[in-house]
């Protein structure tokens, strides 16, 4: 209980809160809405900016870039978040035990986490340099022919995959692994005198115990990667052939290449609802059952 | 019969080993290549090495700091850096004092709406930061902030992750030390910041690790914020030397080590509070 003093001033705890709330309406909440209006807006002749309900979106519908994008991005996180998670869960499940080298291990795999993306997929972008890299001399070593890698547009998504699960299977690991240490060792054990095997043991007793955080981390992987930026602006450039052009670095080119913010926050637009969409249908489906 | 189990097993934590060094090499391999090429002499030795694949490929036959000297002299990276320490130490205070502000009177006042609010911030946490970055230009540009650090430190202050670390931590702190604080008459500040804040280093540590990471790992925002030479940040420098044919290998991969040594000394010696900290935040509803 505490005390009535402080509890009496009702206004206190909005005060407190408020540079937090105000700097989340300015800085997040705004800018959002501020994307979804401005998609309704163009620019007319001489810089006016007018009115011009879907007009945006009708232009965009006939690109054939941007429904190109669409689908980059669809097939980009058709595999990348699943990937990304089971290879968290795999991983959380196989490092957790409580040995010296094992503990040393994890240190050395969170590495990673601490790598801005920036610099993984500058370092990542050397060793697969089609001439000079290092991969591809490991890959003569073994009698592999050279590879194009990111050069080649049946490639390039690919490559784009691996680099992100090297930066980011070990942060949603950290979550998972959390999740799986709460699990009570009681629990292995009233399993073992019902006589379950191992796969049943990880269905029905490890994974559902993991869900808090196994939600969380699925919410959280699904956002980043359906926007997922920085590897293609710094690996493909979109390319080749728009093999890797996702619908955040079509918007960002559109704003900051050709200034046609229009399209921009259109696109940002269309993001923010497959978000929603994506999102309520995993929610729907991870909500607790009691 | 035990002995065959024993044999087994022994077989079993073999295999397990093995996995888990390949693991470990995987994550590790380009930081390595990275490492040993950084210190080479020139350039041209990079691509001499690479092929044949040998232990050259990752180790230079002379250790040399030429790359880093001249990142700092010619290429002038030392201001990045900087730039990237004051605004990564500056969201860390301020984050500080609003986020537990607002944590403080989650976990210590009742009062309407209060879920709500909880649930918002804890939403608001969940968008992804390029999500706003192109219209939030146009709104930091309205505010005559483009091109300055506070384009930079602004926007990424509040953090609903963290507000929602620092309320599970106040929680537990026993209110009769906050209400014996009011009956000697100390005021809602002065508690916070001098009975609260010192009892509270480990989530304080835990808040300021990931508000480093989240700020050393944004790239859309200070990409088109504050691209400028005077304010530009680590990794919108490193950004900029891929994009020049004339910066060297050796350069950049100096580059690129300096900026995964400076967060790896804060988060090795400091990686149970990180881990604390997330993971505290990700196990709850």
């Amino acid at each position: 209980m505490l005390s009535k003093k402080i509890n009496k001033k009702m206004i206190e705890p909005y005060l407190l809160v408020l540079p937090a709330l105000i700097l989340i309406m300015v800085f997040k909440i705004y800018p959002i809405l501020y994307s979804v209006i401005g998609s309704f807006f163009v620019k007319a002749k001489g810089g006016i900016i007018k009115f011009a309900w879907f007009t945006n979106y009708k232009f965009l519908f006939n690109d054939p870039t941007f429904t190109n994008s669409l689908w980059v991005t669809f097939k980009l996180n058709i595999f990348i978040t699943p990937i990304q998670i089971i290879l968290g869960i795999a991983m959380a499940i196989y490092l957790n035990r409580n040995f010296k080298s094992v503990r040393i291990a994890r240190t050395l795999i969170y590495i990673p986490v601490a790598i801005n993306m920036v610099v993984a997929s500058t370092i990542w972008n050397m060793l697969l340099s089609p001439n000079q890299g290092p991969i591809n001399s490991i890959f003569a070593k073994f009698g592999i022919a050279p590879q194009p890698f990111l050069t080649s547009p049946n490639q390039a998504l690919t490559l784009i995959i691996i680099i992100c699960c090297w930066k980011g299977v070990a942060y949603w690991m950290i979550f998972l692994l959390a999740g799986l240490q709460n699990v009570s060792p009681s629990l292995y054990e009233a399993g073992k005198i019902d006589g379950t095997n191992y796969f049943q043991e990880l269905f029905f007793i490890t994974i559902p115990m993991m869900k808090n955080s196994l939600k969380f981390v699925i919410i959280s992987d699904t956002m980043i990667n359906l926007f997922l930026f920085v590897p293609v602006y710094m690996l493909t450039g979109g390319g080749p052939q728009g093999s890797t052009d996702t619908l955040m670095y079509e918007a960002y080119r559109a704003a900051f290449k050709f200034a046609n913010y229009g399209r921009s926050y259109s696109i940002v637009t269309i993001l923010l609802l497959i978000t929603f969409i994506i999102i309520g249908i995993q929610m729907h489906f991870l909500k607790n059952e009691d | 019969m035990v002995k065959q189990k024993t044999r087994l097993t022994v077989i079993l934590n073999i295999i397990y080993f093995i996995i888990l060094v390949l693991l470990v090499l995987y994550t590790l391999f380009p930081i390595i290549w990275s490492l040993g090429n950084s210190f080479r002499t020139d350039d041209s030795k990079i691509f001499r090495y690479v092929s044949p694949l040998s232990i050259y490929t990752f180790i230079p036959k002379n250790f040399s700091l030429n790359s880093y000297k001249s990142l700092f002299t010619r290429w002038q990276f030392l201001r990045p850096l900087i730039n990237s320490l004051i605004v990564s130490l500056s969201t860390i205070i301020l984050g500080f004092v609003v986020n537990g502000l607002a944590g403080f009177a989650f976990a210590k006042y009742n009062f309407k709406g209060k879920n709500i609010l909880f649930s918002f911030f804890l939403f608001s946490f969940m968008i992804p930061f390029e999500m706003i970055a192109i219209p939030l230009y146009k709104t930091v540009g309205h505010m005559g902030l483009l091109n300055t650090r506070m384009a930079l430190i602004l926007p990424m202050i509040s953090n609903g992750m963290i507000v929602f670390l620092y309320s599970q931590f106040f929680r537990d702190i026993p209110s009769a030390l906050i209400d014996s604080a009011v009956i000697d008459g100390a005021g809602t500040l002065k508690i916070f910041f001098e009975l609260i804040t010192p009892l509270s280093k480990p989530v304080i540590i835990s808040a300021s690790l990931m508000t480093f990471i989240q700020q050393w790992d944004a790239f859309l925002w200070p990409l088109v914020a504050a691209s400028e030479k005077k304010y530009k940040v680590v990794q919108v420098a490193i950004s900029e030397f891929t994009g020049e044919e004339k910066v060297e290998w050796g350069i950049i991969l100096a580059a690129t080590i300096i900026a995964i040594a400076i967060p790896i000394c804060f988060l090795v010696p400091l990686q149970k509070y990180y881990i604390q900290g997330i993971s505290s935040t990700g196990l709850k509803e």
